[in-house]
């Protein structure tokens, strides 16, 4: 796996997505422009209320699953579904789609699960290094 | 009495208030001429009703006599007013059994008010103060005060009841004062005086609920008083159960004690009398669907017992209180909850839903201020922030909620114009904050977006099943969304110019009613005597007369002149004919039954109405208010004839007359006939002799012929 030039910007390009970039530019763009001068914090803000709340919920999902709990985990993943697609995180929300939608069905969910699991450090690293700049 | 708040309180639509039969019952009679005929056709509408009244018809306090088995046969027994104040009481009791002030324990209240009527009652019937059944009303609704608050000012009243959960019901009449500018107490009797039911009960419930003695020295508001104290005691062992502290159990204990005295019976005969009480209690609560279990009082006297034993050997002392009023957290719910603190309700939404009404309701805020308010409630943090961002920059102002539960609260707290809420939460969902919201007043009219990512047409179905009135897509596209809140934003405007006039007409209604209300009353009555005037009598006359022929029963007049009362006036003065007026006038009222109704048809003429009265019968009436006019003192030293003396005159519509003038025109050729026959006395029409009253004589002729 080739490193793209991109990452030097700051967007990293995903092993799991195979090479798909982790986070959308354009996404992160809006919200910056969204944010404007009244809001400078609000990527900043975002991006802690995600990782807070989207590292319990994958927690979450981990200790639901060993309790065979389907339906919790459904929900987990639907939550993290909506908020990792907030912040262009487009590949991980697809993840949590696949997750949420095998966990509905009622199909083994161990696989999708484990995809969301790993994928995860990988999204919160993107945007500690999008914080860090 | 703060009549401008109480208006007020009215306004705000929130006011516990008679349903179905009970308003239409409130209609007929607002009047002092209603018929009574009409309030029985009314209350035959509702079964239950009707099957409620015979019951009380029935009950032990009319054994002896036929059951009465038609609505007709129980407003004979126990009056009209009386039957219609009942049916305005059940009425309440059906509506008002749940609501939206959390800490008040809606279901207790009406277990405990039921106990305190059916003790009342009991006691009444006892007692032989009175009628049992206007003991029952008071009980009833002596503490509606509190009901009312509870539902117009739910969320503040809720909080009052749980910071003063220690204090004695005195307190919280004057925390009540300093937070709503009104208290419970003075509510229930405005309550009961807007409702038209009798003075005296206002008067006894007020004094009740204030701990304190009647303003007015008059035996019937004092029994009534008293009774109430009495009846709360029995009510109050009544609803103990194995969680009552044990200082509760002594301080009923004192006060049951007390009243056993005041009865005169013995220990068992009391402890029978209080099981009456509670069967009675038990079997009303089957009849109106309120919990009452059937408790045995010989184990509620054991648990006393043990409980002055139990605070005896902790070295408390057991000083004799005389019962005393109860702790505010009697009234709180959950009651058995030891710390008598209500406990947060797990996500009961329905529970979590007061009715915001309140000063914000009742404050009548022109719609020219055009700020509009947004609530955003998701679970997700990520997507709340955005979503809050996105409306600050168009412009609103908005606030934000975590989770359905906060949200519910928050949206009741800031009774935001538009509301944007997530359909996934985990711990109330989307659907059903929308749901209790659309339940209470405050969220009856907002606008409010679903946010979903679930577009089904199933979801979308149930969405407006459930009350939204629009649905975003998440993720939300942000110019959609402005779009949709843009939408709200006009309805959102008309429904303030909507809500503006509608409480400007409330208000306007509200006044004119008031003003209807005193007129009608001052068209009505004689300004001296304060007796109803010959207008009224006009019109009370027709509605009975229609209502007798109707129903067969008969309806009679005694027509009624002062003898002499030129001759009071040239040798006294008009002063003094004024004041022998008010003081027959006095007389007349007193010595009237129930059913009878008398009023001033101008200068010294009286007319009695005598409902459901044959002609037979109306001699007794007549008989007896001759002899009570006769026998009154007037309290004027300086009027030295002591007394004056009637002529009366009677018909019944049993002597086929063909109509009220030719009923009336007879009663007044009996009197003319009484009159010539030497005066004080009355005459019948069709026998124009002097009718035997006991044969008292006439006595002390006055001295101008």
């Amino acid at each position: 796996m080739t490193i793209d030039p991109q990452a030097a910007t700051g967007l990293q390009h995903s092993l799991e997505l195979g090479g798909g970039p982790i986070l959308d530019p354009d996404t992160l763009e809006a919200l910056r422009e969204l944010g404007g001068e009244d809001d400078p914090e609000l990527l900043t803000e975002l991006i802690d209320l995600f990782v807070d709340d989207a590292g319990r919920r994958v927690q979450g999902i981990m200790a639901s699953l060993s309790r065979g709990d389907v339906e919790a985990v459904a929900r987990a993943a639907h939550a993290l579904k909506s908020a990792a697609a907030n912040l262009g995180a487009f590949g991980f929300s697809g993840a949590c789609r696949e997750l949420e939608t095998t966990a509905r069905q009622g199909a083994a969910i161990q696989e999708p699960a484990q995809r969301v699991t790993r994928m995860f450090p990988e999204v919160q690293s993107a945007l500690a290094r999008l914080q860090e700049r | 009495m703060q009549l401008q708040t109480f208006e007020e309180l009215k306004l705000s639509g929130n006011l516990p208030t008679p349903a179905g039969v009970g308003m239409r019952i409130l209609q007929l009679t607002r009047t002092e001429d209603f018929s009574a005929e009409e309030m029985g056709d009314a209350i035959r509408t509702d079964p239950s009703l009707t099957g409620r009244i015979l019951k009380l018809a029935n009950s032990a306090s009319h054994s002896g006599l036929e059951p009465a088995t038609t609505v007709s046969e129980a407003i004979m027994r126990l009056g009209s007013r009386t039957v219609r104040d009942l049916a305005l009481a059940f009425s309440l009791v059906s509506e008002r059994k749940a609501g939206t002030c959390k800490a008040f324990d809606y279901e207790l209240y009406w277990t405990r008010s039921l106990a305190r009527a059916v003790a009342a009652q009991t006691l009444y019937r006892v007692r032989q103060i009175g009628k049992p059944e206007e003991a029952y009303i008071c009980g009833l609704l002596s503490e509606i005060g509190l009901l009312a608050l509870a539902s117009v000012y739910s969320e503040p009243y809720s909080e009052l009841l749980c910071n003063e959960a220690g204090a004695d019901m005195q307190l919280l009449v004057t925390v009540e004062r300093e937070q709503f500018n009104i208290d419970h107490s003075e509510v229930g009797q405005c309550m009961l005086e807007d409702w038209g039911l009798p003075e005296r009960f206002a008067e006894a419930i007020g004094a009740f609920t204030r701990d304190r003695r009647p303003r007015a020295d008059i035996t019937e508001i004092k029994d009534l008083t008293t009774t109430l104290r009495f009846a709360t005691l029995i009510a109050e062992a009544c609803v103990t159960d194995e969680s009552t502290p044990a200082r509760e159990f002594v301080r009923i204990g004192d006060g049951l004690e007390h009243l056993r005295d005041v009865l005169g019976l013995d220990d068992s005969g009391f402890q029978r009398f209080c099981d009456t009480c509670a069967n009675e209690w038990a079997a009303w609560g089957e009849s109106l669907d309120i919990p009452a279990e059937r408790i045995r009082f010989s184990h509620v006297f054991n648990a006393i017992a043990l409980a002055r034993e139990v605070l005896e050997r902790a070295g408390e002392s057991v000083s004799p209180s005389a019962g005393g009023p109860a702790p505010v957290k009697a009234y709180l719910c959950p009651l058995r909850n030891p710390n008598g603190l209500p406990a947060e309700r797990p996500s009961d939404a329905a529970a979590a839903v007061p009715a915001l009404a309140g000063s914000a309701a009742v404050s009548v805020i022109p719609p020219t201020e055009e700020r509009f308010n947004v609530l955003a409630i998701d679970d997700d943090p990520v997507s709340l922030r955005l979503l809050v961002r996105h409306m600050r920059n168009d412009g609103y102002q908005v606030e934000m909620a975590r989770g359905g539960k906060e949200g519910l609260k928050a949206a009741l707290r800031t009774t935001p114009d538009i509301l944007v809420v997530d359909q996934e939460m985990p711990d109330i969902d989307g659907l059903e904050v929308v749901r209790s919201l659309r339940r209470t007043e405050a969220g009856a009219s907002m606008f409010i977006l679903l946010l979903t990512g679930n577009e089904s047409e199933d979801m979308l179905v149930r969405a407006f099943d459930a009350g939204v009135d629009d649905f975003i897509a998440k993720p939300f596209i942000p110019r959609v969304m402005s779009a949709r809140i843009k939408g709200g934003i006009r309805l959102a405007k008309l429904q303030r110019k909507t809500e503006f006039d509608k409480q400007t007409i409330m208000r306007q209604v509200a006044e004119l009613g008031r003003l209807t209300r005193k007129l009608r009353a001052a068209s009505l009555t004689d300004s001296l005597t304060e007796l109803p005037n010959r207008r009224y009598a006009m019109k009370r006359l027709e509605s009975e007369w229609a209502a007798s022929q109707r129903s067969g029963r008969g309806v009679s007049v005694v027509m009624i002149d002062i003898d002499h009362f030129k001759s009071v006036n040239d040798t006294y003065g008009h002063d003094m004919g004024d004041f022998v007026l008010k003081e027959t006038a006095a007389v007349l009222k007193g010595a009237l039954r129930e059913e009878d109704e008398v009023c001033r048809l101008g200068g010294e003429e009286f007319l009695v109405i005598c409902r459901n009265t044959s002609t037979d019968d109306c001699c007794r009436v007549a008989a007896r208010i001759r002899k009570a006019v006769e026998e009154h003192q007037i309290q004027q030293p300086a009027f030295d004839r002591g007394h004056v003396t009637i002529s009366l005159g009677f018909a019944g519509s049993d002597l086929k007359f063909s109509s009220i003038a030719e009923m009336l025109k007879a009663a007044d050729e009996a009197v003319y006939a009484a009159k010539n026959g030497g005066r004080n006395q009355a005459r019948r029409y069709d026998a124009m002799d002097c009718v035997s009253d006991a044969g008292a004589p006439p006595v002390s002729r006055p001295r101008a012929a």
